[in-house]
Order: structure tokens, then sequence, then C-alpha cells
């Protein structure tokens, strides 16, 4: 019979704690591969996805979820860029820009668009292998009817004297350049050709006071009386600010408005399968009615009723106009500076 | 030994932090000589295209004009505050400047600025005071402009500015004043030939702190420029995070650190070399 001396027995225990060590740390890592990581927004749209898809999509499939909050998507992407092949998120919510930025520079993993049985729901355009379509966001203008001295109906009205000083717009290509792309499409030109945009835009520039960098800000200079008028903001920011008053109107402007489509797409090295699992979930009737329902979006199931509130601030017959964001992607840089320079100053 | 490895172990949290910062200064650095186009290839591009876009070129021409202006208000301001509280003040004056300026100091940069957007807003303090006494008609437009960027900017770099000052009029030799009296030189010739050259060593490290600060302030032009003030810091952020456009964003973080680096190098052979001209 063998006896181990003390030194022995020793080094013994300390290999057998490592092999336990590194077990429990494998077991850690299974464990963390059952939980979905979520790069999203936080706010209202962070409560929204808890309440409308994490929660229930937990319940039904037994996978936790996290939300790892995000300012913009675009924020993501630079992050995502700088730790490229060092991420751990699997599912990350944007916009068309930033998504297709992100695809040509391989930080995607490919959507099976095979497996999502709520697809056949969805319009074709926004299912594809890179990103699955999860709301809509309608835009138009906002405005202070106590201040504002005629009713605003359509963009034109941006360019009347009246309003000098009056109207904030975003600061430089903000929302993935879709203001820029819109008053390009109102002058003439479009996605490609933006420069009758800017020549609008310069009849527009005596009536912009402020220049804004977010959603919040634009609530806060509504509600504090800082701005009368804001040119491009998503309905969501006239629910938000409806709520201090109800003097704040939101205009369907003429002749059309356009629309975001926010996205979902799988990050790569990610947990596919369960990704794919939560997109099929938060992608069915039931969550997209819930969600479009605490945001006031539209869903992007075409079987899910739409909001109220939503319906009541843009009604059936208004025209929208789905911009080519894959085409503005690789030019927001440059209109950022041109917007900057001729625009801002 | 332990004695021995005392001094390494006192100074290794210090170490630990500096190659922290270091090491992100070096991955910042190294992003910028990223070239464009996904290229992995290291390139002058970035800096390149600073240097030659007039758009860029403005942020930093405008950013170092801001900075000067305010460094020079703050200056002006400062003075007569850190020279009453140090030679006129009672004791009691003193501790309560010193307690309005430690809150100053001590408030956090973001809350400050937001108090301003109270008191400088459309329906802020200011202008319903001046439409109360009948001064203005309308609200006038006190932020959201370069004005409101230079208010924030002082409002900032005030309490730095003052316990500069302060810190060198404290140790004046305040017979030197005496003896110019004596001599029968006036109260203003006293400060322009006595007092303020003995007080240059706390003039230049106001400055220094005052210009730096100014010159890499991010929160006072977002929240009081109204996307119309364009500070170099603003510029990192819109390139790096709005745009996720990286090596532009980290070259001109670059070119910040160096005019950072020129301006310290600058103001200390200024004050290496008063203080020469002075002992001898």
């Amino acid at each position: 019979m063998t006896t181990l001396s003390r030194r022995h027995t020793l080094k013994l225990a300390a290999a057998s704690g490592l092999v336990g060590y590194l077990g429990q740390i494998g077991f850690s890592q299974a464990q963390a591969k059952k939980l979905l990581k979520i790069i999203a927004w936080g706010g209202t749209y962070g409560d929204a996805m808890r309440s409308s898809w994490l929660e229930p999509f937990a319940a039904a499939s037994g996978i936790q979820s996290e939300i790892q909050l995000q300012s913009s998507s675009m924020e993501t992407l630079a992050s995502l860029r700088a730790n490229k092949n060092r991420n751990d998120a699997d599912l990350w919510f944007s916009a068309i820009a930033p998504t297709s930025l992100a695809k040509n520079d391989g930080l995607l993993s490919p959507i099976p668009v095979g497996q999502l049985k709520n697809a056949s729901q969805l319009p074709a355009a926004v299912v594809n292998d890179t990103y699955v379509g999860i709301w809509s966001l309608p835009y138009g203008i906002i405005y202070n009817a106590k201040t504002v001295p005629f009713e605003i109906t359509k963009w034109e009205d941006l360019t009347d004297k009246r309003l000098k000083g009056m109207v904030s717009a975003p600061y430089g290509a903000n929302y993935n350049g879709m203001f820029i792309a819109l008053l390009a499409l109102l002058a003439g030109g479009d996605e490609k050709n933006v420069d009758p945009g800017f020549e609008l835009a310069k009849k527009m520039k005596p009536n912009f006071s402020i220049f804004t960098t977010s959603d919040s800000e634009q609530i806060r200079l509504l509600t504090s009386g800082e701005a009368d008028v804001v040119a491009f903001a998503p309905v969501a920011n006239y629910f938000a600010a409806r709520k201090a008053g109800a003097h704040f109107r939101f205009v369907c402007a003429k002749p059309y408005i356009p629309v975001s489509i926010s996205n979902v797409a799988i990050l790569k090295d990610a947990n596919v399968e369960a990704a794919t699992r939560f997109i099929d979930f938060a992608i069915s009737k039931e969550p997209q009615q819930k969600i479009a329902q605490l945001l006031g979006c539209l869903p992007i199931n075409t079987q899910s009723d739409v909001a109220p509130a939503l319906r009541e601030a843009v009604p059936a017959d208004t025209e929208f106009r789905f911009l080519q964001e894959g085409v503005m992607a690789g030019q927001l840089s440059g209109w950022n500076d041109r917007w900057q320079r001729e625009i801002q100053r | 030994m332990f004695a021995r490895l005392m001094p390494y172990t006192l100074v290794a949290p210090a170490l630990l932090l500096i190659s922290t910062l270091l090491m992100g200064l070096s991955s910042v650095l190294g992003w910028s000589f990223q070239g464009g186009s996904g290229s992995e290839a290291a390139s002058l591009i970035q800096y390149e295209n600073l240097a030659t876009n007039e758009s860029y070129r403005h942020f930093f021409t405008y950013s170092l004009w801001l900075a000067a202006v305010s460094t020079f208000v703050a200056l002006i301001l400062g003075f007569p505050v850190a020279y009453y509280m140090e030679i006129k003040a009672s004791p009691h004056q003193r501790r309560l400047i010193f307690a309005g300026l430690l809150a100053m100091f001590l408030s956090d940069y973001v809350l400050k600025m937001f108090g301003l957007i109270l008191i400088l807003g459309r329906s802020g303090l200011v202008n319903r005071l001046a439409m109360g006494l009948g001064l203005a008609d309308s609200p006038l437009r006190l932020m959201y402009n370069e004005f409101g960027v230079l208010v924030g900017l002082v409002s900032g770099i005030l309490p730095y500015m003052i316990l500069s000052l302060n810190g060198v009029i404290a140790r004046l030799d305040k017979r030197l004043q005496e003896a110019a009296a004596l001599l029968g030189a006036p109260p203003w010739r006293i400060f322009l030939l006595v007092t303020l050259p003995l007080c240059i060593p706390g003039i230049i490290a106001g400055t220094m702190l005052s210009f730096l600060l100014s010159l890499n302030s991010f929160v006072t032009p977002m929240l009081l420029g109204g996307g119309r003030v364009d500070m170099i810091a603003v510029l990192i952020f819109d390139q790096a995070i709005n745009l996720a456009n990286l090596p532009l964003g980290s070259a001109a973080a670059g070119v910040l650190f160096l005019i950072s680096g020129a301006v310290i190098l600058l103001l200390s052979l200024l004050g290496d070399r008063y203080q020469k001209r002075f002992q001898r």
C-alpha cells in the first residue's frame, strides 16, 4: 500500500481544488450561455421590451434574458467595432443604417430566417438574414399650439417666416440622416442626391434655433418652453410631451411622413438557437400588439392591432414613405459634416 | 526585506492607475492610425483629414478661442475675489467665500449646467427679471449659443482660477507693498508693479488649469450650445459615437492631447522663466 507524504497530499488537494474550480467555471459558462444578452435602448423602450418580450419569453421558453443598455445604435456599432471578436451579447436592437454598416464589418451572424415561424406575418421587406423588423416609428412635426401662430400642416411650413427662431432640428445626421433624406425627397432629390434637400434646409435655417441630439432632449426642450416646434420627431416623443400638456400637436405633415424600421440582428458568436427563438417570439402577434401599445409605435406584424392612441395621432389615411436607409448608411458621415457646416453654423 | 518592498507597495496603486490610463490612451492612438474603408494598414489619413477639412479645423480653432476667452474672463472675475478673500476679508467672510467656492468646486458638473439652464432659459430667472423690470419685451436668447457656453465654461473654471490665485496671494510678502507705499507709490502703482508680478505663478497655474478644462469641455457645449457651438470634445463624441467613426474620433482626441501637452509645456516654461528672473 502506498502512503502519501504531507507534501503530496497538499499537492493533490491543490490539484483537486483547481479541477473543481475549472469545472465550476465551465458550469458557470454553460449556465451563462442560457442567458440571452440583448443590447437595446433603456427608458420607456427597455421597460416595454421587458414586459412585452423578455418576461413572457422566459416564462414560455425557460430562457432568461437581460438587456445591456445602449444610448444609440450607432454608439453600439462603435463599441462593436472597437471590441471586434470580443463581444458577449447575442442580440442587438438597432436601426437599418447601423445594422447595414455592422454587416459590412462582419459583426453579425446570419439569421436562420427559415426557422422563424411567424415571419410570414411580416412584410417581406423587413425579414432577411441580416435583420428582422420589430416595429416601425412614424416621424412628424411636434409643435406647441399655444405659442405657434398658425396651424402647421405640411413640411414646407417649416420655412414660414413666422417661425423665426422657434424650431429645433436634428443635430448633424441624427436619426440616421432621415431628416436630410426627407428634405431631399421633398425638394426633388433622393437618398443619393441630397443637394436639393440642403437648399431647402437653407430656407428653414433662420427658423432653426437649436439642434438636438436625442429624443429626451427634444422632449425637454418642448416641455420647458425652450423650443416651440420640433421639426422632426418620432411619434413616441409626442406621447411623452403630451404628458406635460394637451397643447402639443403631432402633425403627420403633407405630402407624406417617413417611417423608420427598428430591427433586431444576431451578433457574431451569439447563441443563435436561443436568439432565433427570441426573435420569433418578439414578432408574433400578441407580443407585437403589447409593445406597440406601450411605445405608441406601429407593430411590424400585420395581424397585430394598432394602438388607439397611435391611430388618433397618425390617421389611417396618412401616407407613409419608407426611406432607403441601407443606401443612406454609407453617406451619413459626409451628410453630418455638411449639415454642421452649412446649416448649424 | 519588508522595508525594501514598502515603497513599491505604496506606489503600486498609482502605477496601476497610470498604466491603465496609458493603455487606454495608446489604444485610442492606435485607432487614430487606421486607414479609412476598413483598411488595417497604419496610415496618417485621419490626421490629414483633420488638417485639410475646413469644417474639422473650425472645431479646433473655435475651441481654442473659447478656451482663451473663458480663461481670460475667469481671471478678470477671479482675481478680485481671490485678492479680497486673502487681503481684505474678515476671517468670517473668508470662511463664507471659501465655503461657497468649495460648494462650486465639489458639486456635480452636469448639475451645475442644469442650474444654469434654469437661470438662463427662456422662462428662467434672468429673463423673468429682465421682463419684470421692463428691460426686455420678449425672452432673450441667453443660451443655446456662444454666450451660454461662455457663461457655462466660466462658471465651471472660476473656482479653479480663484483657488490657484488664492494660494499665491496668501503667501505674498506684505512688507513689499508696505515699503512701496512708504516710498509714496499710489495704490494702483503698487498693484501693477508689486502685487501683480508677485502673483504671476498663481496666474500661470490658474490659467493652465482653466484653459485645459475649457478646451476639453464636453458637457457645457452639449447642454448649453444647442448644437451651434463646435468644441473639440463634441467632434470626438460625434465621430466616435454618433457616426461610429472611431479612427477619426481617435485622431481628433490625439490632436487634443497634443495641444493640451503643448499648452502645459508652454506655460510651465513661462513659469520657470519667470521664477528664474524673479530669483535673480
